[in-house]
């Protein structure tokens, strides 16, 4: 005789069923991090890149002393003219082949890139530079980019919302599993709360065995989500654009990323704890 | 002689699900048991204390004052919907009472903390109409549920489920599951599971009501053994006949709610064991 078999009767399916759901969900949760941490780094680095950098237009005649002055001014770590070829390339669009030969510099004022030190100095810059030369236009990078910077931050609020309602959908789920299991199992638990086991003896096997099925569920699909990051980030990093290559996930998003499923999984188990005691202090 | 239950005015009010009323038929829930033919019976729900339900319901028991004492069997008779399986449930703790006051092993239970619960229920051991063996359990294992509840070591488990086994008769038949055995020697079983810990107090809820009267008249004995000296049975039927085949049995008659006669025979020594039960 063997006196310590499983008090209730194992369910392998259900536990499969509720571990591929969990796992499903930690992937979603996973994938949806990382793509908002990557949203993140690029929002980053657009601030960084482009947030302080400017292109001053001034009449030719005048280049050489506002590029002096840009250079002389404290905030401005770089002042560069924008050479006449590089003018040509990018007019070639609209001036075609034909225009290759037009005088450049004297049809459009000249152009300087600018990029300071910290955007905060930018208003001061631009009033030392309208007190010098009279005619000025200068365009700040992030004005054209803030289109781009209000889609960045969208994305990253779908991704939080995406990362949330896995995480609110686990507890509640494996909440709701645990009951089931309970419930399903109502007559047995009634026979041996009346042969005098406490609810600690009782709880015992659900609980460790919902353990079981959510990290199983958790491994899962956080391994799945891992196998189809890693190499896509890998391709991120490697791209060209400055404001792509900023999605690139740092050690510290890949931390992140490796204790979500940890986490969702305490979450779910606590929650099954929960459903546990509840459950049984209403049976008997 | 030992009083170990005490009941003072005791009423318990009716729980949706918890007895099948008047005529009743039995509900839907399949029985916990497992057998060639599942027979559905009403399971009783286990109510706590304070549930809302129980405030407005009638009461199923009503002014219940008895002392029951050590080593005594007694017999509960009365008509269906009397509220014999209510009160088992009283002396099972399953339920406790809605007013009144019920001592068990002098304990209080009225407001006992849930968590005092467990140690009481272990001094008792239950036997149902439908025995709710647990169906993946051999039968071995089944007897070996309250040992290993109250956390015996194996081998101490072992010894006592196999002597249990040897008294009962079905020694050679402990690796069987429940579905594999007659219904009389499934109540057989029950029997040995009830008493296999020693309780103090045995409580058997009709249990040779599904079986023929041959297995009857077995179980019957095996009510009547299985204990020592000290062990109380407290058995329900709706046969009064029992009354006149266990001479030495004591009577607690239930009628709608209300004991009866409590008195109508003084204690006696559970019956002998060696005395043949009348045909």
């Amino acid at each position: 005789m063997t006196p310590g078999p499983a008090w209730f009767p194992t369910e392998a399916r259900g536990d499969r069923a509720l571990a591929a759901l969990l796992a499903m969900l930690v992937f979603v949760a996973i994938v949806a991090t990382a793509f908002g941490l990557g949203v993140a780094g690029s929002a980053r680095t657009l601030d960084r890149q482009q947030g302080a950098r400017l292109t001053v237009q001034v009449p030719a005649a005048v280049a050489g002393r506002a590029l002096g002055l840009l250079r002389a001014t404290p905030g401005v770590v770089r002042a560069t003219p924008v050479d006449p070829a590089t003018l040509r390339r990018l007019l070639r669009p609209w001036l075609g082949e034909d225009g290759a030969g037009l005088p450049i510099a004297a049809l459009i004022p000249a152009m300087i890139d600018v990029d300071l030190d910290d955007a905060a100095a930018l208003p001061a810059i631009e009033r030392r530079l309208r007190g010098a030369v009279a005619v000025i236009r200068i365009d700040r990078a992030d004005r054209w980019l803030a289109p781009v910077a209000g889609l960045l931050r969208r994305l990253q609020w779908v991704a939080a919302a995406l990362v949330l309602l896995p995480a609110a959908a686990i507890p509640v789920i494996a909440g709701r599993a645990m009951r089931h299991a309970l419930l399903r199992r109502h007559d047995a638990i009634a026979v041996i709360h009346a042969l005098g086991a406490t609810d600690r003896q009782l709880a015992a096997p659900f609980r460790w065995r919902i353990v079981g099925t959510v990290l199983a569920g958790a491994a899962i699909g956080g391994i799945g989500a891992l196998a189809i990051l890693v190499p896509v980030d890998a391709a991120v990093a490697t791209l060209g654009s400055d404001l792509i290559a900023g999605a690139a996930l740092a050690p510290r998003d890949w931390a992140v990323l490796a204790v979500l499923p940890v986490a969702l999984a305490a979450l779910a188990i606590a929650a099954a704890w929960r459903a546990v005691a509840a459950m049984l202090g209403r049976l008997a | 002689m030992t009083t170990i239950v005490q009941f003072e005015n005791v009423g318990l009010r009716h729980a949706t699900g918890t007895e099948p009323a008047p005529g009743a038929q039995p509900g839907p829930m399949s029985v916990p048991v497992s057998g060639p033919v599942p027979v559905p019976v009403p399971v009783p729900a286990m109510v706590a204390p304070d549930d809302p339900d129980s405030d407005t319901a009638p009461e199923v028991l009503a002014d219940i004052t008895v002392s029951l004492h050590a080593g005594v069997f007694y017999l509960l008779t009365g008509p269906g919907g009397a509220g014999k399986t209510s009160f088992l449930d009283l002396l099972g703790l399953v339920r406790r009472p809605t007013r009144g006051t019920l001592h068990l092993f002098g304990e209080e239970v009225t407001a006992l903390p849930r968590a005092r619960l467990p140690a009481l229920r272990r001094r008792i051991g239950m036997v149902h109409r439908d025995g709710r063996l647990l169906p993946h359990l051999s039968v071995a294992q089944n007897v070996a549920l309250p040992l290993r509840v109250a956390g015996l070591p194996p081998d101490e488990i072992d010894r006592a489920v196999a002597g249990m086994l040897a008294r009962i008769g079905m020694a050679d038949q402990g690796h069987a599951l429940p579905a594999t055995l007659s219904a009389g020697a499934r109540q057989q079983v029950a029997i040995a599971r009830a008493f296999v810990a020693r309780p103090a107090l045995v409580v058997a809820d009709e249990p040779a009501g599904m079986v023929d009267p041959a297995a009857a008249d077995r179980l019957l004995v095996l009510l009547g053994t299985l204990g020592d000296d000290a062990t109380t049975v407290v058995m329900a039927t709706h046969d009064s006949r029992l009354f006149t085949r266990l001479p030495r049995a004591r009577m607690l008659r239930l009628d709608r709610g209300r004991l009866h006669d409590p008195a109508a025979r003084p204690p006696a020594a559970i019956p002998d064991p060696a005395a043949p039960v009348p045909a």
